[in-house]
């Protein structure tokens, strides 16, 4: 089968930091976690995906197409990235996820089709935030903002999500409601989801395929259990940590282990 | 929702009317009044102080102000801030500058009136160019950072203006002080066409170009993520802001605030919307500066008042109101 996404020899990033040698690919209906270090290149690797950053050296495939071949309306029809920065005017919340539309208007239109508008709200109901619908985005609190933000990626009619860290700030409720949408839409839509996330327990829980970050490149790639070792925990992070096995979903958890219970 | 869009569409008729109403206000108030029927059968006077005193005023401060108007709207979409508009940034500061360096210059003798627009764009150019160049430097621009660089770059300009004053023979002097305080008083009708031709044309442009200013209002990465060229974009949008601002400040002279007040109550009344903000925004300027020009020339006949002195205490209000409100 062919990739939806893949990533070849690349290189990419600020003059003081770079990318370094990253190979990946991700089929439709992956649901795929990017974790490591703080600084060790995951947003940027999001950014070189979504266009934002320009590879120095190797190529990106969109469905078998290099993305910088690819019209920017075109490229945001197949591929969301969801937003982590709520707007400073006043929109209300409707307003806010028929934004998603844009990439979808043809030329000379000026207005949203009827079918525009039922998309934004299908999509906001299946988000569950149907009911802040007139809501300005400003008020609402961080985790319906969330939903909302998802919920516009949506609207984008999208065959991929990317998100970075979506459940940053969020409660462990809120956490997991956004987790549990996530993979719902990965299963019944057959979405696929590209998601930098920092907490290890979730991408553990949640993720089919863990990719590890370290200073750039990738250390390791594979399902949870291959990934979420307490060795390649210890070596990427420098901290000790105890890896368990979640007695209900048979995924792996990690434990913190103060300093004060290490001898050395 | 289509409610909504209703709503907006009645919110711009209605905001057609007040132009409407406005014009014809304007029309007949003055040192010499003309009631209705003298506008409908006019003598030879009256059609003299009709077509050649109050309509081209009329026309120039409905455009002027549409177009002030319009350049608040790109540069408050621009800089996220909606305290910016082309007075605050020193845009006009600068505009005017170019202007008074055309009349020291005496490029207006020699290329003659389209001088004007021209060195008018090229200053407000310069300080965009410059703001450009500093945001850049530093990142994203704070917002006190910003303004205050603006009202400094506004003060070098007057300075600069003045020095240019003092080192003027008499005959240069008497041009640069007849423009300063040049106020809507213009008759000049190639000046005029000009300034109606630039904001009709930027009215139509930004309404191709609403949906990616509307993109554009949540942030540079996230217009990016809706497939728009923001790059590409951004350029184009300095450049119109600036086009509007120069051309409206070298016919006009500056009239600060418009492109604050007039954006700022159009948002609030039918939202951040571009599809009707840039429309809203058109009405009402032209509208504003209009009701503000005959305010100023009639509230105390048979003097008349500059009209930014209208325009700025409203202006000025309001600017303090929202920074209050924003720091509140």
């Amino acid at each position: 089968m062919e990739a939806l996404l893949e990533i070849k020899d690349l290189v990419a990033g600020y003059p003081s930091f770079f990318l370094k040698d990253i190979n990946l690919s991700v089929s439709k209906g992956d649901f795929c976690g990017i974790i490591g270090p703080n600084g060790s290149g995951k947003t940027t690797l999001l950014k070189t995906i979504s266009g934002l950053i320009r590879p120095a050296k190797g190529k990106i495939y969109l469905k078998g197409k290099e993305i910088k071949e690819i019209p920017r309306k075109e490229f945001a029809r197949s591929i969301a990235s969801v937003s982590q920065e709520p707007p400073q005017e006043d929109l209300r919340a409707e307003e806010y996820v028929l934004l998603g539309r844009i990439p979808h208007f043809r030329r000379f239109q000026f207005f949203e089709t009827p079918r525009d508008r039922e998309l934004a709200l299908k999509c906001m109901e299946l988000t569950g935030v149907l009911h802040l619908k007139d809501r300005i985005v400003g008020e609402l609190s961080s985790g319906e903002r969330q939903l909302l933000f998802i919920a516009r990626g949506l609207a984008q009619e999208p065959e991929m999500l990317l998100l970075d860290e979506p459940v940053a700030h969020l409660d462990i409720a809120h956490q997991i409601q956004v987790m549990d949408l996530l993979k719902r839409l990965n299963s019944e839509l057959g979405l696929t989801m590209l998601i930098v996330l920092h907490d290890l327990n979730l991408a553990g829980e949640y993720c089919e395929r863990l990719i590890l970050l370290k200073e750039g490149s990738i250390y390791r790639c594979g399902t949870p259990s291959e990934v979420i070792t307490y060795q390649t925990i210890e070596e990427v992070y420098r901290t000790v940590v105890i890896v368990r096995e979640n007695p209900l979903s048979k995924k792996p958890f990690v434990l913190p282990v103060p300093s004060r219970y290490i001898r050395v | 929702m289509l409610n909504q869009i209703i709503k907006r569409f009645v919110f711009l008729f209605f905001l057609f009317l007040l132009v409407i109403g406005a014009l014809f206000l304007s029309l007949i108030t003055g040192p010499v009044s003309i009631s209705v029927q003298d506008l409908i059968n006019p003598d030879q006077k009256t059609f003299t102080i009709i077509y050649s005193i109050r309509l081209p005023r009329i026309v120039l401060a409905l455009s002027a102000g549409a177009s002030l108007s319009l350049a608040g709207v790109i540069l408050q979409t621009l800089f996220r801030n909606p305290l910016v508009e082309p007075y605050t940034l020193g845009l006009s500061g600068g505009a005017s500058l170019g202007v008074a360096l055309n009349l020291l210059a005496g490029l207006n003798h020699t290329i003659g009136s389209l001088s004007f627009p021209l060195t008018g764009f090229a200053g407000a150019f310069m300080v965009i160019l410059f703001l450009y160049a500093v945001s850049l430097k530093r990142g994203m621009m704070r917002l006190q950072g910003l303004l205050l660089t603006g009202v400094m770059i506004s003060f070098i300009s007057s300075s600069l203006i003045m020095l240019i004053m003092a080192l003027s023979r008499i005959e240069g002097l008497h041009g640069i002080i007849y423009w300063m305080m040049g106020s809507l008083d213009e008759n000049v009708w190639p000046l005029i066409g000009i300034s109606v031709f630039i904001s009709f044309s930027s009215l139509l442009y930004l309404l191709f170009n609403s949906l990616s200013l509307n993109a554009l209002m949540l942030g540079y990465e996230e217009a990016h993520h809706l497939g728009i060229n923001v790059d590409a974009l951004k350029k184009r949008l300095f450049f119109l802001a600036c086009l509007l601002t120069g051309i409206t400040v070298s016919i006009t002279g500056i009239i600060g605030f418009v492109g604050l007040v007039v954006p700022h109550i159009v948002r609030s009344l039918s939202g951040p919307d571009h599809r009707f903000l840039i429309p809203g925004s058109f009405l009402a300027g032209g509208g504003f500066l209009l009701l503000a020009d005959t305010v100023a020339r009639t509230i105390i006949t048979p003097v008349e008042l500059p009209v930014g002195v209208v325009t700025g205490i409203t202006g000025g209000s309001l600017f303090i109101y929202i920074l209050l409100k924003k720091s509140g």
